[in-house]
């Protein structure tokens, strides 16, 4: 049996760090998993009140590679293994993280950046008042534009375009949204944008990039959107509006307004269910899915190419903005 | 499709029922033992009545599911201690949670493990004693 005690006074090295406008306080006794954790964190503007600590035990006699992961949750704790010396606690109502990983792990920036910071953000986000929601988000002239729809419905593909023609890519799949100063923000992570194998058909330059298994066991492109598109990146933004993606089998595109009633439920479809031993969170996210539903919604379908998107929710934005300062 | 019907499948298996409930009192304490599992049920039920668990005297709530879904890989035990929180892991596919705060312990049990090992060995690791 091995035990691993994590004792605040041996994790010498100790970092203060950002993901998606949360702040968060890291303790290890590993120079280096400090070194690539500070070199994933993003600063953000604004005063947000979202805050957890990690401590992380390197175990540099271990050399197990990242595994599948395999997640289990009870109240308020929820673990995630990756492999038997890969080992991830998650206290949600004390916000904290403990865990136990080799020396391998704690180097391998693409584990963190891909798999764990969003999985912490999405596991402990509701307690620290950050909902992560499945949807896309675009970013121009300080606007904010968020992007729903079911898996498949084109989400990632359009964003690149949309990132392509003249928008900041803020996120293509998960966004995390909180409020700051009382407004609503929209944060993505560092996490690679994840094209379905079909957007090759839309974009070249993916000829020449392999298919990857994704943690949910599609294949997919999985790519830097600035060094495989040179998009422009925007961390955060306030959200204007919000677009449900539906694909038609025809060319076309058609704007229908939707009721905030609509918004919610959809937005409420893409939250997990959480405990009863979570109910301040679930209040918590209550209230920023309310105010993310009463922003103004459509339902965008569209068929043909994503450039045809990309102009058509151009022209939509152009003329939203007419309306709000004719 | 409303708010309550719309939750996404429970990949953590949060909310996995546990229909055999015992509530009782052991000396002065309130205890309260639910599982999905009669065997578990019973087994801690009776590790508790005669105090078999030294140091869990004072645990309230035990909440432990059969995980029929979980991996069944090496048999390596690890236990993880952070202030209250006290996690061991038995493979990937075992893992008992006890908060010293909330006196609660809580877990997901694998196929492997037969219900005397949980009693007499891992649960009694979990506790420290």
């Amino acid at each position: 049996m091995s035990s691993v005690s994590i004792d605040q006074t041996v994790l010498s090295y100790s970092r203060e760090l950002c993901f998606a406008g949360a702040h968060c306080k890291l303790r290890t006794n590993s120079c280096e998993l400090a070194n690539v954790l500070e070199l994933l964190s993003i600063q953000t503007s604004g005063s947000s009140s979202s805050r957890f600590d990690i401590r992380v035990v390197v175990n540099e006699l271990s050399d197990e590679a990242a595994k599948q992961p395999h997640f289990r949750g009870l109240h308020h704790v929820v673990t995630a293994s990756f492999g038997s010396s890969n080992v991830f606690v998650f206290d949600i109502l004390r916000r904290t993280i403990s865990a136990t990983i080799s020396g391998v792990v704690a180097r391998d920036s693409q584990f963190w950046k891909e798999k764990l910071i969003p999985i912490a953000l999405g596991v402990l986000g509701a307690a620290m008042g950050l909902v992560p929601m499945h949807c896309a988000c675009l970013e121009s002239e300080n606007d904010g534009l968020l992007i729903a729809g079911a898996s498949g419905a084109g989400k990632s593909t359009l964003s690149v375009a949309l990132a392509q023609g003249g928008f900041n890519y803020v996120s293509d799949d998960w966004t995390y949204m909180s409020q700051c100063d009382g407004r609503l923000v929209a944060y993505g992570t560092s996490a690679p944008v994840k094209l379905l194998p079909d957007a090759v058909n839309h974009f070249k330059v993916l000829q020449s990039r392999n298919l990857q298994t994704s943690m949910n066991g599609e294949l997919a492109y999985e790519v830097d959107i600035v060094e495989t598109f040179g998009a422009q990146i925007e961390r955060g933004c306030e959200p204007r509006w919000l677009i449900f993606l539906e694909r038609m089998p025809y060319p076309g595109g058609e704007f229908t307004s939707m009721s905030s009633t609509a918004a919610r439920n959809y937005l409420y479809s893409s939250v997990e269910r959480l405990p009863v031993q979570l109910s301040e969170a679930v209040e918590m996210r209550r209230r920023i899915i309310e105010k993310v539903s009463q922003l103004p919604s459509w339902r965008f379908r569209y068929g043909g190419a994503p450039d045809f998107a990309t102009r058509q929710l151009r022209e939509f934005v152009a003329h939203r903005r007419e309306e709000v300062y004719a | 499709m409303t708010a309550e019907t719309s939750w996404h499948p429970d990949l953590l298996r949060r909310f996995v029922a546990t229909p055999y409930v015992f509530n009782g009192s052991v000396g002065r304490q309130q205890l309260c033992i639910q599982s999905n599992d009669l065997e578990i049920a019973l087994s801690v039920r009776r590790s508790c009545i005669t105090h078999r668990f030294k140091g869990g005297s004072d645990i309230l709530l035990w909440k432990l599911i059969r995980d029929s879904a979980a991996p069944e890989d090496d048999a390596q035990i690890l236990t993880i201690s952070d202030g209250v929180l006290r996690t061991l892991h038995l493979g990937t596919g075992t893992v008992l949670i006890y908060d010293r705060e909330r006196a609660e312990v809580l877990g997901f049990i694998s196929p492997a493990v037969k219900t005397q090992e949980l009693s007499s060995s891992l649960i009694p690791s979990l506790l420290g004693t």
